[in-house]
């Protein structure tokens, strides 16, 4: 299980610079030691600073390469304002300075990015060095030196075509067009204020046709093709984006889809989504990252691409900069608002959320984000990301270099400590530049995260047992085996101190070096997929220098092999789609590989195989379920999710008796309930005129139930929403009779003032007519009250009355109820009752044939946001199953038991109206989890001796509120959110099995199951979508199909039962001719019907 | 020696044991000093401008009604005037009571209720009470100002404030063009949909000035509406050209009055603060009542009169800015004409018509008109701390235009808003000088 982990994090422990324990995995080595004195300094310059320059604290990047080739990698660092560096390896980690003397220096005044490439074909990594800065008397032009063989370098950007003058990040050498040479990707940075933009969409404006001057142009991004030597610009017609409005800090190639051909990803700074260019195999890209992505990061940083599970596809990691710790998050951070967000999707920028994002790679190139799951979504301001097998596990791990030399976003400098500079100077009189109250910035060096692969698509924060824990501004980083002693050593340009040199000290594990020699115009193998099999694993290595943050990493491909002497075989597919095999390959070994075509094959890049079409998928032809405008948070300011996104529902039966079910669908808040058949025909019929007229109700549950034994199917409708201002009667329980030819009657209307989330039929009393229980889910317009749920009871005719005080009066305290189903759990032979919601455990409530009484079972302290429950007999023992829809561990709150989330409802300002506060536990305490802008728009006295956000920061919920506001709070709690089966064990015990990963990446809203050939599935689907920014989404969800053999779930994946959407209901049924159906209902979508056929 | 030492001693003992009592005066200035306090702490704490005028009103009235226990003044008291207001207790000594002392504590105490940053506030009061601590009347002075500010405190509590915290905010529906929608750089959250919801003194219903509909919106090249932003867009453009020195800037600038003005510099981001709208006309009548020679009474009669005034305008605004939610010229000039154009101020976060700072131009004008005729001439030296230059005006009535004027100059208004918030301001001014005497 994760939980979350918020104890003393890395980013807050200020007391030292470092804290490393002894013997460390990687050990920095001193520059004494090493002779690498590199410092990337920073100095504010009145003409030039953090005001003047946006970037002025990104830093500067690394590039190892052995430019001598003796077989001992070197290292190039750039500097911003100093000199850029090359350091000669000697072996035995001893490095000489050669910068002067191989003339790399550099001529301009700000260098970022470096790529070390072999840019003349001669077998001598050149140097490309990118430059930025905008600054007077400079071009800016980025410079290219060509290795002369003796420790020298040319400077020949300009012969090559390569002297780029744009405001340049990074470069990334690559073949796009497999035409076997290498082309270049310039990522380019404008100069353009980002707040002059007003979120305007100019994507498709290229950089020449912006209407500015050139100087703040920057260039925009470039792809530049390689004929014949020189590059020539073709990203118009390659389909590349080169508007100013792409603030790239991070360029990274991969092929995502296992075409053959290179894809892109391009991390853009804030403003402008990413993108995900897929290379259409004809010289042009299709920028596609809406369809393969539901989210990504906001201000994305470098990022990497890597495949972290060993399945042969590649994953995608960008960095962002959301603070892991309590105090840091509520002193530098300050989310969008909701309003702002969706204004930015209306536009085109996509769902971008602060915080690092992990796609994770379907084996199609379509990717589900899992950061949050992963545990690696929060790791502060954050540039460099490299994926990486850091301990020769075989699993690639994750290092990720931070900091920014001044906490731009301190939300104390912004309302305060700025003003006052400002203050000082309009009475002094002196007009000194704004740039005097940079000095006034706080600046935080924080620690380097370093995450350990768990080799179940989760990582650990190792930071500190690796040695990595030294409090620092760093940026670009690369690794390398420096020492050629089989592990990958690590080198981080850091701002203002020394760079890190990091020996990997491993120990015990096998490894393999690779050394690729391809041919000409690729001599050095970029683009060259190396794929070992150990056992099952498929460990992949590329040869594409160019990764991470402005840096460029070996050329040598490095397999760490866990305890494994061996590798079955290694597949070398070289860049020309030519293969060769090498079998039995010894551990522990630097193996030299050379193409050589009489050893090699055709590699078959087959396409991804699309799924079985195990289902037929028919859209019904009915009008969309479509929600109106309401935004909920505008009525409850603290609350972090919208109640009034929860239908459609849907119910199954047949209603003219036909022999053939019908569907029902609820209608969203003004939308008629619609009737359709299997076929997906829409059958609603003109004489139906109660759905028109009940079109102003929100329909949220219903069911089917001939209530009056008249032999037809009557219907019982329950509405929701969360209008607070809403007439009553507009939430009623509406009782529908059918007149035995499908038409529909309203019989009862019941007064049920909430929100209603689930209505079960069954004849509970055992008298022969059905009884109703009604579940409800919140009090409109009053999220964290309980509403009252109910027990309803048939007279015979379909009339009903209220009984829940005499025979359920234990159902005072059933809480946010979301669904229940008539079960016996006892075996009685009547059917007892299970109900589960948000913020609470799953409750039993026991029928003894005249009342249901509360059942407590070891579940009790599993509490949760529950949205579905189930009984199935998955293991076929006659003792049914209980499947628990929970919301997952891919989500922003990670309670569990010792770290409960917490919600405290009270009138906390007594204004007469009550605040919902929730918090998390930190060291004991209850942290609110809401910055201080969002409480004190509420509550504005909190502000009251908390004017800082430091301070702020500081203050538990007690302290905010006091003791006994506190304790007179009704208080709710979370200790759960995966998903999971109960097995029963004893009548009042369960054995837990959790769900698979996959189930647990999103919230499940519905469960069913289905038999295909004779096994049983559980059907599991949900995503919810509408949260507060800083909430992100739950989206990673496309339905589950998940069997249970020998004890073990798994996941049934080569079908075509895949949902986009938000799944709301899933019902099942089977038609005479042995078809079974599968009805979803999607949230503000159409319905889907999957049909298969036995 | 030994004499000496005696000597020092007792010189010690009569200072610090048997201190005499003095006879100490308050002054207007201290008034005045206590105001600029509470208003540097607003200015620190970010209030808005209709938050600020009702932290500014009930301290004022608080420190009016203690001198109006000083029958020689023949002042009125508010009770029985604002019909929610009830009499403040009486002192029982009240020869032993300096009223003006007490004004001020309650002024204080009143403030430091309604502000956040109490500690600034209670570092400054004891400054205060160090010197006046020495006079005989400290104690029952500050006994009564504790009873009045209580009183007044309580009384405050029930103007619906805090229940317009929770109550909903403005939503975007973006079907509708002409609606306000969240403007540039910050996209805040329209501020206090609700204040039309807050209690008024004297006006019987924030609505009671509605003002003409605003100028129906259309983006037709021919509409008046349009014509109206092309006024706005045109304006700005010629005043850029100008230049910074140029007068329409100068005036756009010095009304700024924003108490939250932000700047974006990529991930940077910083607020530069000033006082509000309210803030600019209370401080204008520091520097009239000065000029005129107000005693302490008069000086105190003169605050709680403007900021009650001010107090209502902001109501009254507010009321109509969220019935006609208009967009700002802002939004529709980069929709349909120019999308890269900024206005020379930053477009404040609340809906476009009516003007507030004409209506409250318009209403303290009036007000300040009535308390030193028309012809005053001043010289508002108010936003010299904020680095802006001095002006001077001939009457209030003068500088109420040219704060109107400079929403255009400023390009965050239509001209409608100006002028018809400027006759809403005037309105509520005189309604409120003819429902209150003071």
């Amino acid at each position: 299980m994760l939980s979350c982990q918020d104890k003393n994090t890395t980013a807050e422990k200020t007391n030292s610079k470092q804290n490393i324990p002894e013997n460390p995995v990687f050990e920095l080595l001193s520059s004494q030691q090493t002779g690498i004195d590199f410092v990337n300094t920073i100095q504010n310059k009145e003409d030039f600073n953090i005001f003047r320059y946006r970037n002025f604290y990104n830093g500067g990047g690394v590039g190892i390469g052995d430019i001598n080739n003796d077989g001992l990698e070197d290292i190039y660092f750039t500097a911003n304002q100093g000199q850029n560096k090359l350091y000669l390896n000697k072996g035995n980690f001893q490095f000489e300075d050669i910068t002067k003397k191989a003339k790399v220096a550099g001529s301009k005044a700000w260098s970022t990015g470096v790529a070390f490439v072999d840019i003349n074909q001669d077998g001598l990594l050149d140097i490309y060095v990118c430059n930025a800065g905008n600054q007077k008397g400079d071009d800016q032009k980025n410079e290219l030196f060509i290795n002369q063989g003796d420790l020298t370098f040319k400077e020949e950007a300009q012969q090559y075509g390569l002297d780029e003058s744009g405001f340049t990040t990074h470069a990334a050498f690559f073949d796009y067009d497999n035409d076997g040479d290498l082309d270049v990707y310039i990522l380019n940075n404008s100069f353009i204020p980002v707040s002059s933009l007003s979120f305007n969409n100019k994507r498709e404006l290229r950089a020449k046709d912006w209407n500015l001057p050139e100087d703040v142009k920057g260039g925009g991004d470039k792809l530049l093709e390689n004929r014949d030597g020189k590059f020539v610009d073709v990203s118009e017609k390659a389909g590349i984006y080169g508007s100013l409005i792409g603030f790239g800090l991070g360029v990274t190639v991969g092929d995502v889809n296992h075409d053959g051909y290179k894809d892109l990803y391009i991390s853009n700074d804030f403003y402008e989504r990413d993108y995900l260019y897929v290379n259409q195999g004809n010289g042009t890209f299709k920028e596609d990252i809406m369809n393969r992505s539901e989210h990504t990061s906001l201000s994305s940083m470098g990022a990497d691409m890597a495949d972290i599970n060993n399945d042969g596809h590649y994953e995608i990691f960008s960095t962002d900069m959301l603070p892991e710790g309590d105090a840091r998050l509520k002193t530098t951070t300050n989310f969008e608002n909701y309003d702002l967000q969706q204004l930015k999707i209306s536009r085109g920028f996509y769902n971008q959320f602060m915080q690092n994002a992990l796609q994770f790679n379907d084996g199609t190139g379509h990717f589900k984000e899992i950061a949050l799951f992963s545990g690696v979504a929060k790791t502060d301001w954050s540039w460099g990301a490299l994926l990486f097998d850091m301990n020769n596990d075989s699993y690639k791990d994750l290092y990720v270099s931070n900091g920014i030399k001044q906490d731009l976003t301190n939300q104390d400098f912004i309302d305060f400590f700025a003003d006052e500079v400002y203050q000082k100077m309009a009475i002094s009189g002196k007009k000194t530049a704004q740039d005097s109250i940079i000095n006034i910035m706080p600046s935080h060096p924080i620690s380097n995260y370093a995450f350990i692969n768990q080799g179940d698509l989760t990582f650990k924060n190792k930071t500190y047992d690796l040695g990595f824990d030294i409090k620092s501004f760093s940026n670009g980083a690369a690794y390398a085996d420096l020492d050629q002693d089989g592990d990958l050593d690590l080198v981080v340009n850091n701002i203002d101190s020394e760079a890190f040199v990091f020996q990997n000290n491993s120990e015990d594990k096998n490894y393999l070096n690779l050394n690729l020699k391809f041919k000409t115009p690729n001599v050095f193998g970029i683009g060259t997929l190396v794929n070992a099999f150990v056992d099952n694993q498929i460990i992949s290595n590329e040869v594409m220098p160019t990764r991470g943050f402005q840096s460029s990493v070996t050329y040598q491909l490095h397999f760490g092999l866990g305890d494994k002497q061996n590798i079955d075989s290694l597949h070398v597919i070289w860049p020309n789609a030519k293969f060769q095999t090498l079998k039995n390959i010894k551990a522990n070994q630097n193996l030299n590989v050379s193409y050589d075509s009489l050893k090699t094959s055709d590699y078959n890049y087959s396409k991804p195989q699309s799924n079985s079409k195990l289902f037929d998928i028919v859209k019904p032809e009915i009008k969309s379920h479509k929600e109106d405008f309401y935004v909920d948070f505008d009525h409850e300011g603290l609350i972090f999710k919208m109640q009034s996104r929860e239908g459609p529902t849907i119910s199954l039966g047949d209603i003219n008796g036909d022999g053939r079910d019908d569907v029902f669908m609820g209608g969203a808040k003004g939308q008629a309930a619609q009737l359709f058949n299997l076929k997906g025909e829409n059958i609603s019929s003109e004489n139906q005129r109660l759905f028109n007229e009940m079109s102003k109700y929100e329909d949220t549950a219903s069911v089917f139930a001939d209530i009056d034994n008249d032999g037809d199917l009557d219907l019982i409708l329950g509405a929701g929403g969360n209008f607070k201002d809403e007439t009553k009667q507009l939430y009623n329980i509406r009782i529908l009779k059918n007149n035995g030819q499908g038409i529909f009657e309203l019989f009862q209307s019941l007064p049920n003032p909430y929100n209603t989330s689930v209505i079960q039929a069954y004849d509970f009393d055992q008298d022969g007519d059905e009884d109703l229980f009604i579940g409800n889910f919140s009090v409109p317009g009053t999220y964290g009250i309980d509403p009252k749920s109910k027990l309803l009871e048939n007279d015979g005719n379909g009339e009903f009355t209220d009984i829940t005080e005499q025979k359920a009066y234990d159902f005072k305290d059933l809480g946010m109820v979301k669904d229940a189903i008539w079960h016996d759990f006892n075996n009685d032979g009547i059917d007892d009752l299970v109900v589960v919601g948000e913020w609470m455990h799953p409750m039993f409530f026991k029928n003894n044939g005249r009342r249901l009484e509360q059942f407590d079972t070891n579940l009790n302290p599993y509490k949760g946001l529950f949205n579905a429950v189930m009984a199935l007999d998955l293991n076929k023992d006659g003792q049914k199953e209980l499947v628990f829809g929970n919301y997952g561990q891919n989500f922003k709150l990670q309670p569990s038991l010792n770290q409960p989330a917490k919600l405290f409802i009270n009138d906390f300002d007594d204004n007469g109206t009550i605040e919902q506060i929730i918090t998390r536990s930190i060291n004991g305490k209850d942290k609110p989890y809401q910055l201080k802008r969002e409480l004190a728009n509420q509550i504005p006295n909190i502000k009251k001796d908390n004017m800082s956000y430091k301070k702020f920061a500081e203050q538990s919920i007690a302290d905010l509120f006091g003791k006994d506001k506190v304790n007179q709070a009704i208080t709710k709690e979370l200790t759960e959110l995966a998903s999971f089966v109960a097995f029963k064990t004893s009548a009042n015990e369960y054995n837990i099995k959790y769900l698979p990963q996959e189930a647990q990446w999103s919230s499940i809203h519905a469960l069913n199951s289905i038999e295909i050939d004779d096994d049983a599935f559980i059907l599991a689907a949900g995503n919810f979508y509408h949260f507060k920014p800083q909430f992100a989404r739950l989206d990673a969800s496309h339905g589950h199909l998940i069997g249970f053999k020998q004890d073990n779930f798994y996941l049934k994946k080569d079908t075509n039962f895949k949902i986009n959407g938000e799944v709301r209901s899933l019902k099942t049924t089977t038609d005479k001719n042995n078809n079974h159906f599968i009805l979803v209902g999607r949230n503000n979508d159409k319905p889907l019907i999957f049909r298969y056929e036995e | 020696m030994k004499t000496l030492k005696y000597l020092i001693l007792l010189f010690i003992a009569v200072f610090l044991g048997c201190e005499p009592k003095q006879n100490i005066e308050v002054t207007p200035d201290d008034y005045h000093s206590a105001l600029d306090k509470l208003t540097e702490i607003m200015v620190y704490d970010i209030f808005s401008p209709p938050v600020a005028s009702r932290v500014y009103v009930y301290p004022s009235i608080a420190a009016y009604e203690i001198v109006v226990q000083d029958t020689t003044n023949n002042y009125n008291s508010l009770s029985g005037q604002i019909e929610h207001f009830s009499a403040i207790p009486k002192a029982k000594n009240l020869s032993e009571v300096n009223l003006n002392m007490a004004s001020v504590m309650a002024y204080l105490n009143v403030g430091e209720e309604l502000i956040f940053s109490t500690q600034k506030i209670k570092t400054y009061r004891d400054s205060v009470y160090k010197k006046w601590s020495k006079s005989s009347k400290f104690n029952s002075s500050l006994d009564y100002a504790n009873k009045v500010s209580e009183h007044i405190i309580e009384w405050s509590k029930q103007d619906n404030y805090a229940q317009t915290r929770t109550m909903p905010k403005f939503s975007i529906n973006t079907e509708d063009p002409s609606r306000w929608v969240p403007t540039p750089p910050d996209y805040m959250d329209g501020i206090e949909p609700n204040w039309m919801k807050m209690r008024t003194f004297v006006l019987d219903s924030a609505s009671q000035f509605k003002p003409e509909k605003p100028t129906p919106f259309s983006i037709e090249k021919d509409s008046q509406f349009y014509k109206e932003v092309m006024q706005v867009y045109n304006t700005v453009n010629k005043a850029r050209e100008l230049g910074d020195k140029s007068e329409m800037i100068e005036i756009a600038q010095f009304w700024d009055c924003n108490p939250y003005v932000s700047t974006h510099k990529g991930h940077m981001m910083f607020a530069t603060k000033k006082i509000t709208p309210g803030a600019h006309w209370i401080l204008i009548n520091k520097i009239t009542s000065q000029k005129a020679g107000f005693n302490f009474a008069e000086t105190a009669r003169s605050y709680a009169y403007l900021t009650i005034g001010v107090y209502e305008a902001f109501i009254s605004v507010w009321d109509e800015k969220y019935r006609s939610n208009l967009i700002r010229p802002e939004t529709v000039i980069n929709r349909y004409i120019d999308e890269q154009w900024t206005p020379i101020l930053q477009t404040p976060p609340f809906p476009e018509y009516t003007s507030g700072h004409s209506v409250v131009s318009g209403a303290a004008s009036e007000v300040m008109t009535d308390i030193y005729g028309d012809d005053f001439y001043f010289e508002d030296t108010t936003e010299v701390p904020y680095g802006l230059p001095v002006r001077s005006f001939n009457s209030f009535r003068e500088a109420g235009k040219e704060a109107m004027m400079s929403r255009l100059y400023g390009g965050i208004h239509y001209m409608p808003a100006n002028k018809n918030g400027l006759k809403q301001g005037q309105k509520v001014g005189q309604y409120v000088i003819k429902n209150i005497n003071l």
